[in-house]
């Protein structure tokens, strides 16, 4: 479904990771982890090809989306036409959705359990109901694979956990792959299925090759340098 | 959502009420009651030359800067973005400057007309807004942002008080009272040609406003889901520079009107959706500049409706700063 093969990334011809070779299929729900300015990032926008890879390719079937961090709640949008702005390309020129939008809007929204919000004014929701609007958005553009960057970062314990399960149900449910970077190593790697990193020494690790414990150790140590 | 639409409703219906009011009020004033001026046959020279020419500006002028208002508090995601605050209206002060004081200074050349001096206003309005986007660009944090609006407002404001230091007398008295900002003195050629560019600056903000609303939750969220932010960017750039270089052109430097009405109408309606903020604000904004219009004459002496607008808009701007801490 998603192949990547033996791309280096990086800024401005210099390489920060070289070598990053994986093959992703629907349903797995995979972490990504490293210290600040590893490249977890980067590695992240450049398999959902915001970026180019500097070398080897990125392939795959699907729509691959991303997901930023820190997504701004405005006031004066409900959460429901905060959704409904995450397919732009398919609402007509007033932001008007089709039957078939509403309805896989509805069902993105059902899926992530915010159905009871849908009315609320963004500003008003905690943010981690507001998380789980902003990967509602992003299923509504009929992602295969979903990429979030730091989508627990300063999320309180009980929102980060509403979160970490939301991603691993709409992995789980939808057959959707889910790719997300995090800093809540143990928290995180409870519900993922699959965990990919940079380690301290800027090599990519991935568990499918040396198992869970072995990458986790890496990325702790990396934590610890980081 | 339906308590929202029928928030929004009852807003239009309210200021347009309280529009027509106003503008009743504000052909009333003056030194000769509406009485005399329908008996004693003044009705074309007075009413319709004078008195019904400065209420349409007053209405249109302030719909346009509260358009241009809350597109640029959109697109620059700051709630304090108006083009008066952001140097655009300097910028077209400055377009307009040139167009009356140097041109017609020019021994030989014809004092340029309304079109041309509206023009002028567009280009000046055009290059401070090229300037605040390129500076956008390089710049983050919105305040940085907003004090380089101010800077760039500044600089315009230099370079109109250097071609004022070269003009005459009788020139400089005019440009005085038009940088003092003042809804009367235009025509309805003016009056025609502020609707004209209105009506174009409204059609674009209109049809934009899809794009302003997904631009609120910034430029990469924008990119990510589909938007083509540099095309939302500059169809509301255009739509700008068109409004306020009208406005500012016939009615001078206008301020504040451009900061509050989109604030007075997203707190009515409780919506920050620029399908239904476009044409509230347009609203707010004429009952804000008539409102302004007719201050500035109740007290017998007329004073600039530009000094009369600052009375009304900083209260509430100071008002939206304290709420926000």
């Amino acid at each position: 479904m998603l192949r990547i093969n033996d791309i280096a990334i990086g800024y401005s011809n210099k390489a920060i990771v070289d070598g990053i070779s994986f093959e992703v299929v629907p349903g797995e729900c995979i972490l990504v982890c490293g210290a600040n300015g590893s490249g977890k990032t980067t590695l992240m926008k450049t398999v959902a090809g915001v970026m180019k890879p500097m070398r080897g390719t990125v392939s795959g079937d699907g729509t691959m989306v991303l997901v930023p961090t820190g997504i701004p709640k405005v006031k004066g949008f409900t959460l429901r036409e905060f959704v409904r702005t995450g397919c732009y390309s398919e609402t007509d020129i007033w932001g008007r959705a089709s039957k078939a939008l509403e309805s896989s809007i509805d069902e993105a929204i059902a899926l992530l359990g915010i159905g009871h919000l849908e009315d609320r004014d963004i500003s008003e929701v905690s943010d981690g109901e507001f998380q789980k609007a902003c990967i509602a958005s992003a299923l509504t553009r009929r992602a295969s694979v979903l990429l979030l960057d730091e989508p627990t970062a300063f999320l309180d314990v009980d929102s980060r956990t509403m979160v970490l399960q939301a991603l691993r149900k709409v992995a789980a449910e939808k057959g959707i792959a889910v790719l997300f970077s995090s800093h809540d190593i143990h928290e995180s790697a409870s519900v993922c299925t699959r965990i990919i990193g940079i380690s301290s020494t800027g090599r990519f690790v991935d568990s499918s090759l040396s198992g869970k414990e072995d990458v986790l150790s890496q990325c702790f140590a990396s934590l610890r340098k980081g | 959502m339906p308590v929202r639409r029928n928030k929004s409703l009852l807003f239009c219906l309210t200021a347009f009420a309280l529009l027509l009011i106003l503008a009743a009020a504000d052909l009333s004033c003056g030194d000769i009651p509406m009485r005399e001026i329908i008996q004693g046959g003044m009705v074309r020279d007075i009413l319709f030359g004078v008195r019904i020419p400065r209420v349409l500006t007053a209405m249109l002028a302030g719909g346009a800067l509260a358009i241009a208002g809350s597109q640029m508090q959109a697109i620059f995601r700051n709630p304090l973005a108006d083009p008066h605050i952001m140097g655009v209206s300097a910028g077209a002060g400055t377009g307009a400057a040139i167009a009356t004081i140097v041109l017609a200074a020019v021994p030989g050349t014809m004092v340029l007309g309304s079109i041309s001096i509206a023009l002028a206003a567009f280009a000046g309005a055009a290059v401070a807004s090229a300037l605040i986007v390129a500076i956008s660009s390089s710049v983050r944090s919105g305040n940085t942002l907003l004090l380089s609006g101010v800077m760039l407002g500044f600089i315009f404001s230099a370079v109109t008080s250097i071609i004022e230091y070269s003009a005459n007398e009788e020139t400089l008295k005019l440009f005085y009272s038009w940088s003092a900002g003042s809804f009367s003195g235009n025509r309805m050629v003016e009056v025609w040609i502020l609707a004209g560019l209105l009506g174009i600056g409204l059609i674009a903000a209109f049809v934009n406003s899809k794009g302003l609303d997904i631009i609120l939750f910034g430029e990469e969220y924008s990119e990510l889901s589909g938007a083509p932010v540099k095309k939302i960017r500059l169809i509301s750039m255009v739509s700008c520079c068109l409004v306020t270089g009208a406005a500012t052109a016939f009615c001078g430097p206008i301020g504040f009107v451009g900061i509050i009405a989109p604030h007075i109408t997203r707190w009515l309606t409780g919506t920050s959706s620029h399908r239904k903020v476009i044409p509230a604000s347009m609203l707010c904004g004429a009952v804000l500049a008539l409102l302004a219009d007719i201050l500035s004459v109740v007290g017998g002496k007329p004073l600039p409706a530009g000094s009369t607008m600052a009375l009304i808009g900083i209260p509430v701007i100071l008002f939206i700063l304290i709420k926000k801490k």
